[in-house]
């Protein structure tokens, strides 16, 4: 079988948010730039790129100004990774990446400087930095909280408008619903078929005909996020013309089609941008050459080839995408056994409360790092002069409460890729 | 003679009927069969096929070139055998109807004939010689051939050899001279007689009970009286080259083969076991004497591939059975050879499958085995057409495949594959077959399936599901969704495989993988939907298709015809 | 000169004779030589059946080629799906070569699997795409495909599992498309293009394989594209209407679907200005009709075709 070795000049390990971004920059650095991992848990992604908007999470304290609840997290937790990157590196990776995706079709909205709000999928609200286009009408909705009809569909698990117009009552009476058969489907949905259906014209129209009488008064219409899959802007902005108001869409329980959009974005665009991409293959081992360089051993089970390259971006995420590994007692770092910052055992992983404020210890657990964002040994020093993590891996932060997971990510990932290229 | 004679006429009368009723099968029902037939030679002749089997008659019939362009070891050995076997039947089984009325110098002992009768036998031997070590060194060859092939070389042998071994005896027998002295040398003095005997002995190699004389001058003497009396009848011993060395072989037991009168029941054996060849003809892999001709005609009058439907393709398709060598040439070069040596099932091979569909076509008794069998290897088959384009009978075995399989799916046995989706279960085969050795190793065992450490990952994410196009037909085909592929994952997942095989998904599946490659957990669902349709397989040939046989289950997702 | 051991699988020489025919014309064309191989089935049919069967077919292919000394180049997709999983299980899966290795040692060939692992396996659009280039197919493509608009079906086998496969990008594939327009030819966006035909249910579940060749022609005819262009001989068969249990249909298949279907090398010959008898296209009325329908304007193509 052919085998090919390949050298460049970063290899970004993980295929997250967090590698992707790292990818991007490199690129934009013109870096030769290679990519390994699985990049199936994009779809899990809901595409709304947070910043920073809780803290400190024991009193859930909510923050208008992402920057000013960074700089009160880092006051108070100094080993938060946002502690490593300064403000204008944050502005300048979020830019380089909305742009990015804008070109990739996917183009995102936001407020300098301010967290926005939108709907979930149970009907609370959640503060965010950046929002896709499809979602921005869901931001001004709830800001003027205008009339709005909220559609959902016979047969979609996990997305009740009911639900959602019944948390949101108190505050926002103008919330409808109305639950609706989806055109030519019965039984269980699932969100790709149904983004894939509403790329075909009838489909599109027989929607709108179901949707139109309950529009009355509604100045909205929110739709579950199915709203087109390989041409979401195309759908959107038909559905918009149909109807003759404003949509937005509701991201839907994860997996959904917004973390499809998103990895189809990526994995086309960082392709266009020149990225060597190795997906799906995994690192299995690695040596450091003579000149300071790895060289990687590369495959799915066994080795298929080697890649030689100057520097390394470990972005393999946490133990969800696999790059930390809870064993009985120990939590391990999976690709180079660095050391991890963790709770000293299983016992004190978790809080006694699972729903505890506070969050678990565990959840903060991860890779810590020197200020240049290179993983320590078990010395303190950096393991390797030329390796670097980036994203949810990271020692020091709680992304999921903190509502920080995007923003730590494009951060790290930028500050890392801008020290390999200043270097 | 008369029993020789009465012998003859009831093999030839069973010949006859064998023959009859052979072409019978072919052409019944004959309302049908046989105008359309006819037509379509009229059709063939008139829209110039003509030339095609012209060509067809002496090529491949009489030459059998295209059995030399494949394999000249078979051309060799099956040409030896034609040509010399035929060349034998007319010049000598037909002697007193051919050889004798058109050649009036014709004596089997002289020369030519008698050169000609030993170079047919030869041929003969040395072709079946050739046949057979073929059969034994090539090994799938010999794991097919059956007590049918080994009986059929074994009487050709028997036949040739019995003729020779005749001859030789009857030269070397002592009472035969003293018959044929008594016609051709009347009253011979005591010397003249012992002369002759002295000659022939030296010569010819006949052996007496008190040795004649072996001085040079007896014999010049005994030389000069045959010369005289019996060379009008007798060429010299040396074209006899076949019979001669059986002759100075056997010499040191040629008095007990004269005790044992052996020549005269060499002669009877040899005779008999002709008429034995005769009568056992239409029912052996002889009847391609007849068969092969008319099919590899039909073939040249048709084309390749020929006409699909209509009552004169169902006529090549019973002739086809008949037409059989069992030479094995298609199972030599069939594509699927390598599942029949993992799956171990015959009828995998065009060859086998033939025998088998004689068998069920013709209503003979089949056990739930070989008809589960039947079905198997058929839907092994891929189509590929190589077993058609080889057949040196000019069969097209592709033809008869593809009607063999539509009606194998409408009568049953079934496509295993068709009969699995539909069925809710397969009893667990019985333990010692679980203990026998196995030729595929642990096919029968899981893998993916048996691992947790496949599903472990697994969160129920339902993204298999999501991006299955199978689900996604959902509304074109409700009855055969009964269950998703993150459903699947998560009942094997729960050890409950059987339960995940008895879905209809799992044979839904059109193996895109697009589930396998859209899993964010890296789970192979795709290849765990594979395997619990190989162990679903491998469970029934462990039962030994004990269901196979069953009358269909209704399944009218499969829609056969409509 | 490029040299391929090919491999055209089990369907070409029965049901459509005249998709070998084009091939062969198309890679004379392109100075690349065919050899043949004494082998039809890769083993993929029987991979419901048995693994180990089908692995022991694809190992027997793998490993005459790697004897002939050439890379496979064969016009399946399934049976190049098929070999590169065969050798990545094998390379994976030591229960497999276990029972592979022993049956093949059976059948006689004990060296069988270390040949089969290092053969290479190519398929036609990866041979064209990458082997030979854009540029020799387009400094190759005299007659203009301008007028006419193909929606490139991909076929799944080759493109997944896509980490087995390493046939192109699995979302964005793009070796059709560029193989397409060197040749002049225009590709209609047709998001169904990765889907499946739905033949490997036929003969098991007829309602399902013709409800998925129905939604993805749907989308091709919606698509704008003026045919449909294949590169796998089951794909072909489908879209045709060439069923396995039936007679080749002749000239065409027993389903006249809203748009034709193509297959790639008969493009390719006749943006190469083959003439229609070397591509068999007079065989081929769909493709017959398409042609003379969409690419005349004053165009130098065959007499033949604007004729009919």
């Amino acid at each position: 079988m052919e085998r090919k070795d390949v050298s460049c000049d970063v290899l970004v390990i993980g295929a997250g948010l967090a590698g992707m971004a790292a990818s991007l920059f490199a690129l934009e650095k013109g870096l030769v730039t290679a990519q390994a991992g699985l990049p199936g848990e994009t779809l899990f992604a809901s595409s709304v790129l947070d910043l920073m908007a809780v803290t400190p999470i024991e009193e859930g304290r909510l923050w208008e100004d992402p920057f000013a609840a960074i700089a009160a997290e880092i006051a108070q937790n100094p080993a938060h990774p946002y502690a490593k990157v300064a403000r204008k590196d944050i502005e300048a990776a979020f830019g380089a990446f909305t742009g990015f995706l804008a070109q990739a079709g996917m183009p995102y909205a936001g407020r300098d400087g301010r967290n926005v709000e939108i709907l979930t999928p149970v009907g609370t609200s959640k503060r965010t930095y950046r929002v896709p286009e499809s979602m921005w009408k869901a931001v001004l909705a709830m800001e003027e909280k205008a009339p709005c009809l909220i559609v959902d569909f016979e047969g979609l698990k996990g997305f009740s408008a009911r639900q959602i117009a019944e948390t949101q009552k108190a505050d926002w009476p103008g919330l409808r619903f109305v639950r609706l058969d989806f055109p030519g489907m019965t039984g269980d949905l699932y969100v790709e078929k149904m983004a894939f259906a509403l790329e075909g014209e009838s489909v599109r129209q027989a929607l709108a005909e179901a949707v139109r009488p309950h529009i009355g008064d509604a100045a909205y219409v929110a739709f579950p996020a199915v709203l087109g899959h390989y041409r979401p802007g195309k759908v959107f902005a038909e559905m918009e013309r149909l109807l003759g108001v404003g949509i937005f869409e509701i991201p839907t329980m994860p997996p959904g089609v917004t973390g499809l959009r998103l990895k189809a974005a990526f994995e086309e665009g960082l392709a266009g941008k020149g990225l060597k991409s190795l997906f799906q293959k995994l690192v299995l081992g690695c040596r450091v050459e003579e000149d300071g360089s790895f060289l990687f051993s590369m495959g799915r089970n066994a080795e298929e080839f080697t890649v030689r390259a100057k520097a390394a971006i470990l972005a393999s995420g946490r133990f969800f995408g696999k790059g930390l590994k809870a064993e009985r007692e120990l939590v391990r770092e999976a690709v180079f056994g660095l050391p991890v910052e963790q709770p000293k055992g299983r016992a004190a992983w978790h809080q006694k409360d699972m729903f505890d404020q506070a969050g678990h210890p565990i959840n903060r657990a991860g890779i810590v790092t020197d200020a240049r964002l290179r993983p320590l040994g078990a010395d303190g020093l950096p393991a390797f002069p030329n390796l670097y993590a980036a994203g949810s891996i990271l020692a020091g932060q709680d992304w999921i409460r903190m509502k920080c997971g995007a923003g730590t990510a494009l951060a790290t990932a930028y500050a890392a890729v801008n020290d390999i290229a200043a270097g | 003679m008369t029993v020789f004679r009465l012998t003859l006429a009831i093999a030839l009368c069973v010949l006859v009927a064998g023959s009859v009723v052979m072409a019978a099968r072919w052409f019944s029902p004959a309302g049908r069969r046989l105008p359309a037939c006819a037509s379509a030679f009229g059709r063939a002749l008139f829209r110039g096929r003509f030339l095609a089997m012209s060509r067809s008659l002496i090529l491949e019939i009489l030459l059998q070139f295209h059995v030399l362009r494949q394999s000249p070891v078979r051309w060799l050995a099956h040409f030896a055998i034609f040509a010399g076997f035929f060349g034998l039947f007319f010049m000598h089984a037909l002697e007193p109807v051919l050889s004798r009325p058109y050649f009036p110098d014709y004596e089997p002992t002289l020369d030519p004939y008698q050169f000609l009768r030993n170079l047919f036998g030869a041929m003969v031997l040395l072709g079946a010689a050739l046949a057979l070590v073929r059969r034994l060194a090539v090994g799938r060859l010999r794991r097919i051939s059956g007590p049918e092939d080994w009986l059929a070389l074994g009487l050709l042998f028997a036949i040739i050899l019995s003729g020779h071994l005749f001859d030789a005896a009857k030269t070397l027998s002592e009472r035969s001279f003293d018959r044929m002295a008594a016609d051709y040398l009347p009253s011979p003095a005591p010397e003249e007689l012992e002369a002759v005997k002295a000659f022939w002995a030296a010569s010819y190699g006949s052996v007496f009970e008190t040795p004649p004389p072996k001085d040079p001058q007896t014999v010049e003497a005994g030389k000069e009286l045959s010369d005289a009396s019996c060379a009008m009848c007798h060429a010299p011993a040396s074209s006899a080259f076949v019979t001669r060395p059986m002759v100075l072989a056997l010499q040191p037991i040629a008095p007990e083969m004269e005790r044992l009168r052996a020549d005269e029941w060499l002669h009877d054996a040899h005779y008999l076991l002709f008429f034995l060849f005769i009568a056992w003809l239409p029912f052996s892999k002889f009847r391609h004497i007849l068969t092969a001709p008319v099919s590899l005609l039909c073939r040249a009058a048709a084309g390749i591939p020929g006409e699909a439907g209509g009552p004169a393709a169902e006529t090549r398709r019973a002739m086809a059975l008949d037409a059989c060598v069992h030479c094995g040439a298609c199972s030599l070069v069939c594509s699927v050879g390598p599942s029949y040596e993992a799956l171990a099932d015959p009828a995998v091979l065009p060859s086998e499958k033939l025998k088998s569909l004689f068998a069920y076509w013709r209503g003979k008794p089949q056990s739930v085995r070989d008809r589960g069998r039947l079905a198997e290897g058929s839907f092994t088959c891929t189509a590929c057409y190589r077993c058609s384009r080889i057949c040196p009978c000019g069969i097209d075995l592709q033809d008869l495949w593809l009607a063999s399989k539509r009606e194998l799916n409408e009568k049953g046995p079934k496509d295993p594959y068709v009969f699995l989706r539909g069925r809710a279960e397969i009893p667990p085969p019985p333990v010692e077959t679980l203990m026998r050795p196995r030729r595929m190793g642990a096919a029968h065992l899981p893998r993916l399936t048996g691992d947790p450490g496949t599903f472990a990952p697994c969160v129920q994410c339902s993204t298999c599901t999501s991006v299955c196009p199978v689900t996604a037909a959902l509304g074109a085909s409700p009855d055969d969704i009964d269950a998703s592929p993150h459903q699947i994952m998560n009942l094997v997942r729960m050890g409950l495989r059987d339960d995940a095989i008895a879905t209809r998904m799992v044979w839904n599946c059109v193996t895109c993988y697009k589930c396998q490659e859209f899993c964010p957990q890296g789970i192979k669902v795709a290849d765990v939907l594979f395997e619990l349709r190989n162990l679903a397989h491998a469970r029934l040939r462990d039962v030994d298709f004990q269901d196979l046989g069953d009358p269909p289950r209704t399944d009218a997702a499969t829609g056969r015809g409509a | 000169m490029k040299t391929y051991a090919y491999f055209p699988g089990c369907r070409m020489a029965y049901f459509i004779p005249r998709y070998g025919r084009a091939l062969r014309a198309v890679f004379d064309a392109l100075g690349v030589t065919l050899r043949d191989m004494d082998a039809t089935c890769c083993g993929f049919p029987s991979r419901h059946q048995s693994l180990e069967a089908s692995a022991l077919s694809a190992v027997d292919v793998l490993a005459r080629a790697a004897r002939m000394g050439y890379a496979i180049m064969t016009p399946c997709k399934c049976c190049f799906g098929h070999m590169k999983i065969i050798q990545a299980s094998l390379r994976d899966d030591a229960r497999l070569r276990r029972d592979v290795g022993a049956l093949a040692r059976r059948s006689g060939d004990r060296e069988a699997l270390d040949a089969a692992m290092s053969a290479d396996c190519r398929h036609l659009l990866t041979v064209l795409a990458r082997d030979l280039g854009p540029e020799v197919i387009r400094k190759r493509s005299t007659v203009s495909l301008s007028g006419l608009t193909v929606a490139a079906h991909y076929g799944c086998h080759a493109l997944r599992p896509s980490d087995v496969t390493c046939f192109d990008d699995p979302i964005y594939p793009t070796v059709f498309e560029t193989v397409l327009e060197a040749a002049g030819a225009a590709c209609a966006p047709w998001p169904q293009r990765l889907e499946c035909c739905g033949n490997p249910l036929w003969g098991k579940n007829d309602r399902l394989a013709l409800a998925l060749m129905h939604r993805k022609l749907d989308g091709a005819a919606a698509s704008g594209a003026d045919a449909l262009a294949t590169a796998c001989t089951w794909c072909q068969m489908q879209f045709e209407g060439i069923r396995l249990d039936e007679r080749p249909p002749g000239v065409v298949g027993t389903y006249s679907p809203k748009i034709p279907s193509v297959f790639l090398a008969e493009l390719l010959g006749l943006a190469f200005g083959l003439a229609p008898e070397a591509l068999c296209l007079c065989g081929d009325a769909a493709a017959m009709a398409l042609f003379s329908d969409h690419c005349q304007g004053g165009r130098d193509l065959p007499e033949i075709l604007k004729h009919g």
